[in-house]
């Protein structure tokens, strides 16, 4: 008996912890359920085996102010979440940067607001294979596009060494110079159309125009 | 004002004896190196960028050299902050001088605003101290100060929030030892508790990545100023208090 008495409360917190933690990592276990209502149970029982201490106890100072020290931490501690809830909820940011980096930008804010309508964006899937398999199918899509011009960058870049030896050639460009010459001239070719773009002329491609 | 004397009188501990000066000599060494190591790299970064220029166009010295700074220095705080507190209340309970200044005309609360306000004098005093780093770099270039000022106030936040667990954790105990590492690993906790996010869904996740004081810090350091970050950090220093005081009191009653 002297042993029951002892243990059901440790028993009973035991469950009551379990039941806690059930409900927080496996929230659709039932079994959580079970524990609390356990829990309950020896919690009951303790207290009853406990109930001539218990009504001792209950008179004395340390018990009187313990419940009000008790009381006063909880309702500190329902202060402090319910004010962070309220902030999260509502809160206020200010940018201390320069150029405002970290906000939109009005420009941005403007085009935004001549927005009549919900913005709609369109994707094109198999319905059969939602979600992570798409993705899957997206990005195994984009590699087998990439890996012809991977192929030929990879040959551009030995072109020369067999150029040299096969056909004896005066080639002077190592394999990595030349992938670098081919980006520059590219990338210069790009820059120059941005640049005839911005300033309204039709760029290199136009299309012949009616006349001209 | 009766908390003065306690403030004076842990101010004169602080610096009476070496506790002080050892806390910001190795403060000032690992932030200083910290700060260096980080200028060096942003150097010869900046120096590779001229040659690739859509490389360097988001390279700033505010971003790349004061920002990690200033993650680094909340990080080292964690390990110094708990040896400023821990010798509080534990220090008074264990000489017994603790009855004789519950027995002195102040009130708890007094003696805890002394306490607490004398090592977030001292802390305020450290973090004056690295102030030579952004003036360093303002020597060399120039620099925008908003979001200089938005780091401190967000690492002079992190620290009071910080002290506030300290001074709490060593209310509860007469060991500084315990004290310390109580603090630490509390503080511990906050930090990576972040971390667990990742994992989590739903409620539980949200909840978790706003318990992390790191989180809270990131805004400030970006140069963002957040009524929600504020509301966290002073609440959080709020009830740390208010728990101290609670625990103070307790002495009365505990049976």
């Amino acid at each position: 008996m002297s042993w029951l008495k002892r243990h059901t409360l440790t028993a009973a917190v035991i469950c009551l912890l379990l039941a806690g933690a059930l409900a927080l990592f496996y929230p659709g276990v039932p079994a959580r359920w079970l524990f609390l209502g356990l829990g309950g149970a020896l919690l009951l029982l303790s207290l009853a085996l406990h109930a001539g201490e218990a009504r001792s106890a209950m008179g004395t100072r340390t018990a009187r102010y313990g419940a009000g020290a008790a009381v006063m931490v909880l309702l500190a501690l329902g202060i402090v979440v319910a004010a962070n809830a309220i902030s999260v909820r509502h809160h206020v940011r200010w940018d201390f940067t320069e150029n405002k980096r970290n906000s939109v930008s009005p420009q941005t804010i403007q085009i935004l607001k001549t927005l009549k309508a919900p913005v709609n964006a369109i994707a094109f899937f198999r319905s059969d294979t939602p979600g992570k398999k798409t993705a899957e199918y997206i990005d195994k899509t984009l590699t087998r596009i990439t890996l012809p011009g991977a192929m030929f960058l990879a040959l551009i870049s030995v072109l020369p060494d067999f150029l040299i030896q096969w056909f004896n050639t005066p080639f002077y460009f190592g394999g990595t110079s030349l992938l670098i010459v081919v980006g520059v001239a590219l990338d210069t070719v790009r820059q120059m159309e941005s640049h005839l773009l911005m300033r309204n002329y039709e760029g290199f491609l136009r299309k012949k125009a009616k006349g001209a | 004002m009766r908390w003065l004397p306690v403030f004076k009188k842990e101010m004169r501990l602080y610096f009476g004896s070496p506790v002080a000066y050892v806390v910001f000599t190795f403060f000032l060494l690992i932030s200083g190196w910290f700060f260096s190591q980080i200028f060096l790299f942003y150097s010869d970064a900046s120096m590779r960028s001229f040659m690739q220029p859509q490389f360097g166009q988001n390279l700033n010295v505010v971003d790349n050299v004061m920002r990690p700074l200033f993650t680094n220095m909340s990080v080292v705080l964690l390990f110094f902050i708990p040896m400023l507190t821990m010798r509080l209340f534990a220090e008074e309970k264990k000489a017994g001088t603790m009855e004789l200044l519950l027995t002195y005309p102040v009130r708890d609360g007094e003696v805890l605003a002394g306490k607490y306000l004398a090592a977030l004098a001292l802390y305020l005093i450290l973090l004056g101290l690295t102030l030579l780093y952004p003036g360093l770099v303002a020597y060399f270039t120039r620099v925008e100060w908003g979001p200089i000022l938005s780091g401190y106030l967000g690492l002079i936040l992190t620290g009071a929030v910080f002290l506030a667990v300290g001074v709490l954790i060593s209310s509860l105990t007469e060991n500084q030892i315990v004290a310390g590492f109580g603090t630490f690993g509390v503080l511990l906790v906050f930090w990576v508790i972040g971390w667990g996010a990742e994992f989590a869904g739903g409620t539980l996740r949200t909840v978790l990545q706003y318990l992390s004081i790191g989180d809270h810090l990131e805004g400030f350091t970006r140069g963002l100023v957040d009524t929600k970050d504020l509301v966290y950090y002073l609440t959080g220093v709020g009830l740390a208090l208010f728990l101290t005081l609670r625990s103070l009191e307790s002495k009365r009653w505990r049976g």
